[in-house]
């Protein structure tokens, strides 16, 4: 049994669990060597959920194995008179779990939202395209499925530019903000803000970081 | 329907239809070499060096049962819904064999390059393996450990979530 080919090693773990390959990983070393393939993991990711396509790659690899339902979502874009409420009744799903999902705190939040992810069930991924991302205002890794691929191909890299236009239009207001709020002028605050991505906690650790330094050297 | 022998390891010959024979891509692609060489009259003979004799025998009996009449060539199947619940079932049975015997199939499925077959025995294959535990595994299959003590130990670190049910498995 040692002497199989590695192309069919790939195709019998394909067929088994997210739990049975991680635990098979401590069977042999060519086995171990087999299953790290990216290759192994997305085909038991598509065979576990029935997915017919996949798209991207996760942040962390570990993500293919340990893929729960809750990473799963539909991207929603909004349009301005739509409340959290009409999502959720189009999407049969709860309110709560939506905002939930999405970080949301209050209604009128939905506003700053380009678009919301909604929870899907187990039933609706079944013959679905899928797409790894990782979303910036959520925080989250998430699995967004679709009935198009192509729609999976083409639509994030738009949503990733709406993201920066909010950032440049936004930027002004937030180097005023850290500006006022640690008592430095605003291209200083700018310079912070840029250098932490644009993220106001870690602009202000930054700029104590680097003033800690400052008078350490005094 | 024209016929083609292929011979086994052990110079055993089988006589097949070549469509039954044609669902190997190895053997409908020497087939064809064959044929450009040698012509339209001669017996085609197919010797097949890394098959035994069983193993052919059973592989055959697949290549068979999946080319009977409302399967078409190209293996794309537009079979009828009692045909293609029929061949299930076939496919059930035929997959009740020891261990021993799934691995030569395997082999033989991958060498002779039978795409059904290699995935239904992939399945089998897979279907012993899922819910046991590495030891389990390892006797089943007659593999050996040959991880150092410290990297088993940190790839079973690595993965706790997915060992925590071997002891319930253990005491089954």
């Amino acid at each position: 049994m040692d002497d199989l080919d590695h192309e069919v090693l790939i195709n019998i773990f394909s067929h088994v669990g997210p739990a049975d390959v991680a635990r098979l990983r401590a069977v042999c070393r060519t086995w171990d060597a087999v299953i790290q393939q990216a290759e192994v993991a997305r085909a038991v990711l598509k065979r576990t959920w029935g997915i017919t396509d996949l798209v991207g790659y996760p942040r962390k690899k570990s993500l293919y194995l340990v893929a729960g339902l809750s990473h799963f979502a539909i991207q929603h874009t909004c349009r301005y008179w739509e409340s959290l409420t009409s999502v959720a009744v189009h999407y049969n799903v709860d309110v709560a779990a939506i905002r939930v999902l999405n970080n949301l705190i209050s209604e009128h939040s939905l506003r700053s939202r380009q678009y919301v992810f909604v929870p899907v069930q187990r039933e609706q991924i079944r013959g679905k395209a899928a797409r790894f991302i990782y979303d910036k205002v959520v925080d989250r890794d998430l699995i967004i499925i679709s009935d198009n691929i192509d729609k999976l191909l083409a639509g994030t890299p738009e949503c990733e530019k709406c993201q920066i236009a909010i950032l440049d239009d936004g930027v002004l207001k937030l180097s005023q903000l850290l500006g006022r709020g640690l008592r430095i002028d605003e291209n200083t605050a700018k310079f912070y803000l840029a250098d932490a991505g644009g993220d106001l906690k870690k602009a202000i650790k930054l700029f104590e970081e680097d003033r800690r330094w400052e008078f350490k050297g005094q | 329907m024209r016929t083609v022998i292929l011979r086994s390891s052990d110079g055993a010959d089988h006589i097949v239809s070549s469509e039954a024979a044609s669902l190997s891509r190895t053997v409908q692609s020497l087939l064809e070499e064959l044929e450009a060489k040698e012509g339209e009259e001669s017996p085609l003979i197919v010797p097949l060096p890394n098959v035994c004799d069983c193993t052919l025998r059973k592989v055959l009996q697949y290549c068979i049962q999946h080319t009977e009449p409302g399967t078409n060539l190209t293996g794309r199947i537009h079979v009828s819904e009692t045909r293609r619940r029929d061949l299930e079932v076939w496919d059930r049975n035929y997959m009740l064999v020891s261990t021993d015997e799934l691995y030569h199939l395997v082999m033989a499925a991958h060498y002779l390059n039978v795409p059904g077959l290699l995935e239904l025995c992939c399945e089998g294959i897979a279907n012993l393996i899922r819910g046991k535990s590495p030891q389990h595994v390892r006797q089943h299959f007659g593999l050996v450990n040959n991880f150092e003590k410290a990297e088993e130990e940190d790839i079973r670190r690595t993965n706790l979530w997915a060992l925590v049910d071997e002891k319930e498995l253990a005491k089954k």
